[in-house]
């Protein structure tokens, strides 16, 4: 009888040797996972028309239903001066919007997404022609902001 | 059969209580305290903890930035809690240039940064390294996870030799006999209060065990794996990555030759959000208002949204994407396995926090149980026993006892150290004691 008592029990702390492996979040959680792509590709010059392309996609499928606003402002300014703009749907999860570029410089645009699960506020910086100084600085400090969180916290 | 048994528990008994009763003294002298840690960080950082709610509060980046600017050789910040209610400070989490971990607290209203301590030196803290590895990390850890493992075999031996031989002896079993004298009243003293604590003893040490290096993380291993315990990343595992939420579909050319240094997550030109929205995102998770947010610990890290308030039913570990501030992952406790919620009462339960006050003096009367189980034990081998030996019954073969060495094999698998703990021992008994003459005689070979 104790002889498989301890086969039992081996059993039992080997199968606890082995490594907790990814997939077993979802056993917990079943949150869609979004995508939200931001293409700032086709902004290339100073022009009151140059336009930005969203894609969202959810579980990999295309959404078409998504509330987005979008807010663009210049690096330098951006106390004092920002843009509001609406999207136009394309269809296949794709919205884009023109976006009014007054000067060469750095900028950043904020979207926020929203669906019924979808709540995404993601901001992307790209630049327009060259950049003064004090843009270069402003590049350099967002980078560094990212860098700087290196210490775990577990 | 029984015995037979007696004196060989006996003599086990004896020898791993002499050995664990130093450190048991100090597990439950650190233990009693501990379950009023609330309490007593609530006395301490009074100064520190409450602020007059005036007006509207500040926002968090500019309260985090405030408190990385008091501190001295401040480098990151970690993490930020904003604090439950309109008169608690905000607590912001910094690193410094030596690698020390701190915690600023700042007024909210105000700006006033209101004091800065080192997390390391919280009288709380060492007492929590006291009472889990005694000050000495890893290898104090295992002492620990081995002093509370030969405490459940002692406990299982006591209750055996506890047990009474006849119904009639009931009496001794339940109660002290005060009426009696000498040896009988003293192992009523040791053994009576004994039995009376033993269940919830025995639920104090599997619950901290769930702590311990070796073999908690075993078992949260096991029941993560097996989706019955704690979601992964609470305790074990990997937590989720930012990086395939917000992403871009080509190279964006400007960034290569913009940026001096070729990396290619910068490129993506994705901001991280700030902590402004990333405190607006938790307050509509409507998780408690305690909650803690850690910084991102890398580009592809997440901002994680951490509460565990007195009652485990609360407890929240959410996870937010630095780049797109929405959450990627919140488990709750109804999102725990049934053993994962199982442990999370322990813990709460363990800690003193989950019944609130009744539960501290639950916990402390245990702990002093515990401390008056090693006096009267310690006080009555030290008055019984005889000059020049250890007193304890004659040393018998433990092959001679199947079923008994089954039992400790079987305890020696499901608690590894203990199993390692029974081999040290054998070999020191076949390799020094009993080769050494005045050993044998003194511990009555």
């Amino acid at each position: 009888m104790y002889k498989y008592f301890y086969i039992v029990l081996s059993f039992l702390l080997l199968s606890g040797c082995s490594m907790v492996d990814r997939s077993t979040h979802d056993k917990y959680n079943d949150i869609p996972q979004t995508n939200i792509i931001m293409d700032t590709e086709n902004i290339t010059g100073v022009s009151p028309s140059e336009v930005f392309t969203m894609h969202i996609l959810k579980d990999g499928e295309p959404v078409d239903d998504a509330d987005i606003t979008l807010t663009m402002w210049a690096a330098k300014d951006a106390e004092v001066w920002s843009e509001e703009y609406d999207v136009s749907h394309e269809g296949d999860g794709a919205y884009t919007a023109e976006l009014n570029i007054p000067r060469e410089g750095l900028y950043l645009i904020k979207a926020h997404v929203k669906d019924d699960t979808i709540d995404a506020l993601p901001t992307k910086y790209f630049t327009v022609g060259s950049l003064d100084m004090f843009e270069e600085v402003f590049i350099q400090e967002f980078s560094n902001d990212d860098i700087m969180q290196t210490h775990s916290h577990h | 059969m029984k015995k037979q048994l007696q004196p060989l528990i006996w003599r086990w008994h004896l020898f791993a209580g002499l050995i664990l009763a130093p450190f048991l003294i100090i597990i439950a002298v650190t233990g009693a305290i501990y379950l009023f840690r609330a309490d007593i960080e609530e006395y301490i950082y009074k100064d520190y903890y409450y602020v007059e709610a005036e007006g509207e509060q500040l926002p968090p980046s500019d309260l985090a930035f405030t408190a990385l600017n008091a501190v001295t050789g401040g480098e990151d910040i970690t993490r930020y809690r904003p604090g439950e209610s309109d008169t608690r400070s905000v607590e912001v989490g910094i690193t410094d240039e030596d690698g020390e971990s701190l915690t600023a607290f700042v007024n909210p209203y105000t700006r006033e940064v209101l004091g800065i301590i080192n997390d390391n030196t919280r009288p709380m803290e060492i007492l929590a390294a006291l009472h889990s590895e005694l000050l000495g990390g890893t290898f104090g850890d295992r002492i620990v996870e081995l002093v509370a493992c030969w405490t459940i075999i002692m406990l299982i031996s006591g209750l055996f030799l506890w047990f009474p031989k006849a119904t009639e002896k009931i009496k001794g079993a339940v109660t002290i006999r005060f009426n009696k004298r000498g040896r009988i009243r003293q192992r009523d003293f040791h053994a009576v209060p004994a039995f009376w604590i033993s269940g919830g003893l025995l639920f104090f040490l599997l619950s901290g065990m769930l702590w311990t290096g070796f073999w908690g993380n075993g078992v949260q291993q096991l029941t993560t794996a097996s989706g019955a315990g704690y979601p992964p990343p609470i305790w074990v595992g990997p937590a989720p990555e930012s990086t395939t939420v917000a992403e871009d579909v080509a190279d964006v050319s400007w960034a290569a030759e913009q940026m001096p240094v070729a990396d290619s997550d910068p490129s993506s030109g994705f901001r991280q959000i700030t902590i402004d929205e990333v405190v607006k995102t938790a307050e509509q998770t409507g998780v408690h208002p305690s909650y803690d947010i850690f910084y991102p610990a890398s580009l592809e890290g997440v901002f994680t949204l951490s509460v565990f308030p007195p009652k485990a039913q609360d407890e929240a570990t959410i996870h937010i994407d630095q780049y797109t501030g929405s959450v990627i992952a919140d488990y709750r406790y109804d999102n725990y396995g049934p053993l994962g919620k199982i442990m999370a009462l322990a813990i709460t339960i363990h800690k003193g926090l989950e019944f609130g006050l009744i539960n501290q003096i639950i916990g402390v009367i245990i702990c002093i149980g515990l401390i008056g189980m090693v006096i009267t034990g310690v006080y009555m081998w030290y008055k019984r026993k005889p000059e020049g030996s250890v007193g304890a019954p004659k040393a018998k073969s433990i092959f001679e006892y199947k079923g008994l060495l089954s039992i400790l094999i079987g305890f020696g698998i499901i608690f590894p150290l203990v199993g390692l703990s029974l081999i040290i021992l054998f070999l020191t008994d076949r390799l020094i004691i009993r080769k050494n003459k005045t050993l044998r005689r003194w511990l009555n070979y």
